[in-house]
Formats: structure tokens, sequence, C-alpha cells
């Protein structure tokens, strides 16, 4: 069929065995031989048949992994805000790379600036174009990360989908109780937490 | 940090908090004393805060990793002597993935 072939799989950048791609158009019906095209390596072509398949039922970029265990991670629906504290290296940074390469906002805090910059800068530069949606932010110290948890985090009037960057502060509209506005630490959540306790 | 987050998760009812405990949060080990100690805190916050945050509908889950490659792995073993190489071997040879990244799949 005329025109409903792809014109390429952009290889937007490779994490640690994960290849991240972008279709070049979106929606367009993809077959398995145009991503073989610009794949290296060997890869289960059923697993590649259902990342084209979630790829042209609108999903924009898809992410497999190039390993012996091969398995298709694409970019959630509901991408999740997820906070990775000690995100410089090990665990934490494998975590960091991992989440990112699935499509959920990422906050990651550490104490060694220079390797948060480094990560930061990193995996921005592989999700360039969902970069808008999703807030990787580095803090050093554990005080300065807990205002940007209580942003990020906020108890009361958020919307759950949107809360990456710049929009992620409370929204006293939404909130139950517009008058008055949302604290960090709510004393609502909190006596719930201490009723709890008790 | 986990006083930050957890009002915002009290109030949505939703949220996961999982600490990275370890092995040695289960079982001690020789000159292990203030790192198994503090693990052993790590495992018993978790359950403490399971119990107390499981109504509200928020999870809290310990990972306990075992031998894995980090760089926490080569500080205690000395950088790349030959510990960390028989390590390794060892490991790779029981067929375990000892990378973080593996450790995350």
């Amino acid at each position: 069929m005329r025109g409903r072939r792809a014109q390429a799989v952009e290889v937007r950048g490779l994490i640690d065995g994960l290849m991240v791609v972008r279709l070049a158009e979106r929606g367009r019906q993809v077959k398995p031989e145009d991503q073989q095209q610009q794949r290296k390596g060997t890869h289960d072509p059923q697993m590649c048949w259902l990342a084209c398949e979630l790829t042209a039922s609108g999903e924009q970029e898809v992410a497999w992994s190039t390993g012996p265990h091969a398995k298709v991670a694409f970019l959630c629906p509901m991408p999740k805000l997820i906070l990775i504290t000690g995100a410089t290296s090990g665990f934490g940074e494998a975590t960091a790379r991992r989440f990112a390469a699935e499509g959920h906002r990422v906050i990651i805090t550490g104490r060694r600036k220079e390797r948060l910059e480094a990560l930061r800068s990193e995996l921005e530069g592989m999700h360039g174009k969902v970069e808008a949606r999703r807030s990787f932010i580095l803090f050093t110290s554990t005080c300065a990360t807990m205002p940007l948890c209580k942003r990020s985090f906020p108890p009361t009037g958020m919307e759950r989908d949107r809360c990456a960057g710049e929009q992620c502060g409370p929204r006293r509209r939404a909130g139950p109780d517009p008058g008055r506005p949302s604290r960090g630490l709510g004393a609502h959540a909190g006596h719930q937490l201490k009723a709890c306790c008790t | 940090m986990s006083k930050a987050v957890i009002p915002g998760m009290i109030a949505r009812k939703t949220g996961h908090i999982i600490n990275i405990g370890s092995t040695a949060g289960k079982e001690v080990y020789p000159k292990g004393n203030v790192y198994c100690a503090s693990k052993y805190a790590v495992d018993a916050l978790t359950k403490g805060m399971r119990i107390d945050l499981l109504p509200h509908g928020i999870k809290v889950t310990q990972i306990a990793p075992g031998m894995a490659e980090t760089e926490f792995r080569s500080v205690r073993f000395g950088g790349d002597g030959p510990v960390r190489h028989r390590f390794t071997k060892v490991w790779t040879r029981c067929g375990r993935r000892t990378s973080p990244n593996w450790c995350t799949m």
C-alpha cells in the first residue's frame, strides 16, 4: 500500500543496552525491515514487530533492549514521577536510566554534583524530544531536595498527570479548599498520618 | 526524604516508596557491624512504614540486593584487586548478572 510505510526509524541513542528509537513520521505503519535497517545486533523479530505495533498505534517513541533477554519497553501512557536518591552511581544510576528510557519523569538526586550534571545531560540528550514533559532535576543535598519534593508531590490541589518541571507547583484553583494555600507538610495530611500511627 | 513526599502521597491515596536495603539487613557478617546495623534499621523502617502507610494506599517496598558490581563493592573489596575479580568470576559462573543495570531489568 502506497504511503503506508514509515520513512525510517531514527535511532536516538543507546542507553545501557536499551536502544531508543523514534519514528520519522507518526502514525504510519512500520514494517520490521524498516527497523532492521537501523538497528545493530540481533533482535527477536517478534519483539520488534510488537514495538512497531505500539508505535503505529500512536506511541512516538519505543525502546527495546539489545541484550539476549530482549524485551520491549515502550513509553508508558501514564508516566510516573519518580524520585531517585543516590543517582550518582550503582543502583540509583541504573534505575534512573531505566525509568528515563521507559518515559517516566525522573528526579535524580545525589551528593556529587558533577556526576548528576553528567547523568542529566546524558539523559536529556537521549530523550530530547520528550524533555518538555519530563524533568531531570538535580539537587546535591537532602535539604535542597525537600522543597522540590513538596512541590513535586504536593499534598493537595494538583492534577496527577501534569507535574513536571515548572508546572509542578501546587495548584490552588484545583484544590478542594481554594482559599487556603497548600503547604508542603500540610496539617491535613500530617494529621492523617499521626492518626494512623496511633 | 520520606517525610517530604509522604503527605502528597497520602493526599493522592497512591504512591510507592522503595528503600534500598541489603542482604546485610537480613544477616550479619564479620566486621560489618555498623553497616549491618544500618541496613537492619532500613529493614525495620520499611516494615514500620508499611504498616503505617498501607491504609493510605501507599506501598512500601524494600529491595535487598546481594552482590552487585557497584561502586560500593569496589570500596568494600578494595578497588580492582584480586578479590573483585574472583567475586565477578564466581558470580558470573553462577549465572548471576551482577551489574546494576541487569538488576533493574
